[in-house]
């Protein structure tokens, strides 16, 4: 059987209001989804309690990547490979090999910090739009998510919650 | 300041003054050199803090308003810079050996340019520009305390932008005159700009650390942890900034390997400078970058200020590789109690002017139009 997932959303007129029954929200336990807002709010990360983001190691990762594979390839082909006198300078001649390794330190550290990026907040074209787009979260409202897994959302206690924080409306939201 | 502090700090410049003039008896060119790496390392802080309040302004910065006065205060040293300048000017027959040319035809040929008055009148035009410009700046922005009113902010960005232009060019030449015209004969259009990355990188390094100490005291209480990031994040990219651009000169030089360039970098790397050459490179790119490259270094702040003086040690001995290597003649690095004193009295000289210009104001500009939205910074 599949499992019970529905929304109950608070809907705000405000970033601060949304801020405010996040933060209350998250210390009393609830299970909140997501905030849905029409631009980014300075201190939603920290008031939803989200983890430090893992991107940065991916990045690191990538330019790491980067480097090594742009010595590789230049050492092998210049000196091994195909050694080339150049100038009369050593097959290995590290400053000549700086500019192409930091040119590719940095594209695959930002293309794989951007499929990170992606891979990390699930976008991409395959992304279903939920309650993104509904209720006037693009354009003027601010909407905090709780998440009821198999109905265990203390109803009354969310309701209050949100009314108490400045909510306009609540109501319940179930994915089609 | 305590009349303790400031009798210490005026004593350590006495001393160097009086340590200078006896070095002076024995080896003047040793002597005169100090001179030179103190006003090129001062020099680099005063417009360097001006270029990053100017690019504030510019730029609708808004965050670094609550921060401002402490640049501002370190263009205050621009005086104490202009003194050491004289200086220079005064010693100019044992420094720039351009100046008796007699005999030799490159130096003959570049007489047109490296000549006494020509060299004088600019040193004159720099500094009235630098002491004009600043002079405006700065006094804008004491005058909005008074008033409040925003026209103040508009006439920044006007003296701003007139600011970036001017020195672009006139710390382009000035770095030509000061410090490449000690090697009359080598020349690279690139030495302004690495001159500029590491001096960049040595005010920020400095407002840094000065916004880390008073960020302890009630008079900058708006001054947040988050602001120290950003600082410590425009460190990380300075670092990158300066690298790139030092190897932007090196690498040619080394490629096309013609010994009219390459004078430069052969005595800078051989025999007991080799060790000192890597270091530049290790303390002014190395340490910051695998330092400052972590979330929580840039937020640790017992951290950044040991980052931030190894950048500052860094800019020391950028600067001693860029003045010391001609004036010695063939003989190794001289690292004696002379250049101790030097660096010491050049943070003394430096607090004593900063100290007298921060406490004239009220430190926080409080009718800056983007004060709240700068007190009130978030990541």
């Amino acid at each position: 059987m599949a499992a019970d997932i529905k929304f109950y959303l608070g809907i705000f007129d405000d970033e601060h209001k949304l801020l405010s029954a996040t933060r209350a929200a998250q210390q009393s336990g609830f299970d909140i989804y997501d905030c849905y807002t029409p631009y980014a709010v300075h201190g939603l990360d920290q008031a939803m309690g989200l983890a430090h983001s893992k991107l940065g190691w991916i990045a690191l990762f990538g330019g790491l990547l980067g480097f090594v594979v742009a010595l590789h390839l230049q050492i092998w082909t210049s000196a091994y490979n195909w050694p080339i006198n150049v100038g009369g300078k050593p097959y290995i001649s590290l400053p000549a090999f700086i500019p192409i390794t930091f040119e590719l330190t940095v594209l695959l550290c930002g293309l794989i910090g951007l499929g990170g990026m992606i891979t990390l907040g699930k976008l991409g074209p395959t992304l279903r739009p939920s309650v993104i787009g509904k209720h006037g979260c693009t354009s003027h409202r601010f909407i905090l998510a709780l998440r009821s897994y198999n109905q265990n959302l203390d109803l009354g206690a969310a309701h209050n919650l949100l009314l108490h924080h400045g909510a306009m409306e609540c109501k319940w939201y179930e994915e089609s | 300041m305590s009349s303790a502090r400031r009798t210490l700090l005026l004593s350590v410049c006495v001393v160097t003054a009086a340590m200078l003039l006896w070095t002076y008896q024995q080896q003047p060119q040793r002597a005169l050199g100090n001179v030179l790496m103190m006003l090129v390392i001062l020099l680099g802080v005063v417009l360097g803090a001006c270029f990053f309040i100017a690019l504030q302004y510019l730029m609708k910065g808004a965050w670094a308003v609550v921060l401002r006065r402490i640049p501002e205060a370190l263009t205050g040293l621009l005086p104490a810079a202009a003194a050491l300048t004289v200086i220079v000017w005064l010693g100019h027959a044992q420094l720039y050996h351009w100046v008796h040319p007699h005999g030799d035809v490159l130096l003959e040929g570049k007489q047109v340019f490296l000549n006494m008055p020509f060299f004088t009148l600019r040193l004159l035009i720099y500094f009235s520009l630098w002491f004009l410009i600043i002079g405006r700046i700065v006094k804008h922005s004491r005058a909005q305390d008074e008033d409040g009113s925003p026209t103040h902010t508009f006439a920044n960005v006007r003296w701003s932008a007139a600011y970036m232009i001017v020195f672009a060019l006139s710390y382009s030449f000035a770095s030509f005159d000061l410090v490449m015209s000690l090697e009359p004969h080598w020349f690279s259009t690139i030495f302004g700009v690495y001159n500029f990355a590491g001096a960049f990188l040595s005010a920020l390094t400095v407002t840094t650390l000065l916004v880390i100490y008073y960020r302890r005291k009630d008079c900058f209480k708006d001054i947040q942890p988050v602001h120290v990031t950003f600082l410590a994040k425009l460190i990380f990219a300075f670092c990158i900034f300066w690298a790139y651009i030092w190897f932007s000169q090196f690498m040619l030089i080394w490629y096309s390997n013609i010994p009219e360039e390459t004078v430069y970098f052969i005595p800078r790397m051989q025999g007991a400078w080799r060790p000192l050459f890597f270091a530049n490179l290790a303390l002014n790119w190395l340490v910051p970058f695998l330092g400052l490259l972590g979330y929580r270094a840039k937020r640790n702040i017992p951290w950044l200020v040991c980052v931030c003086m190894a950048v500052l040690a860094g800019r020391a001995l950028d600067v001693y590789l860029m003045v010391m290597p001609p004036l010695s003649h063939g003989h190794g690095p001289q690292f004696g109690a002379v250049e101790l004193l030097s660096l010491a009295s050049i943070a003394a000289l430096g607090l004593l002017f900063f100290k007298r210009t921060l406490h004239k104001h009220p430190l926080a500009p409080t009718h800056d139009p983007l004060f709240q939205e700068s007190a009130q910074l978030h990541e």
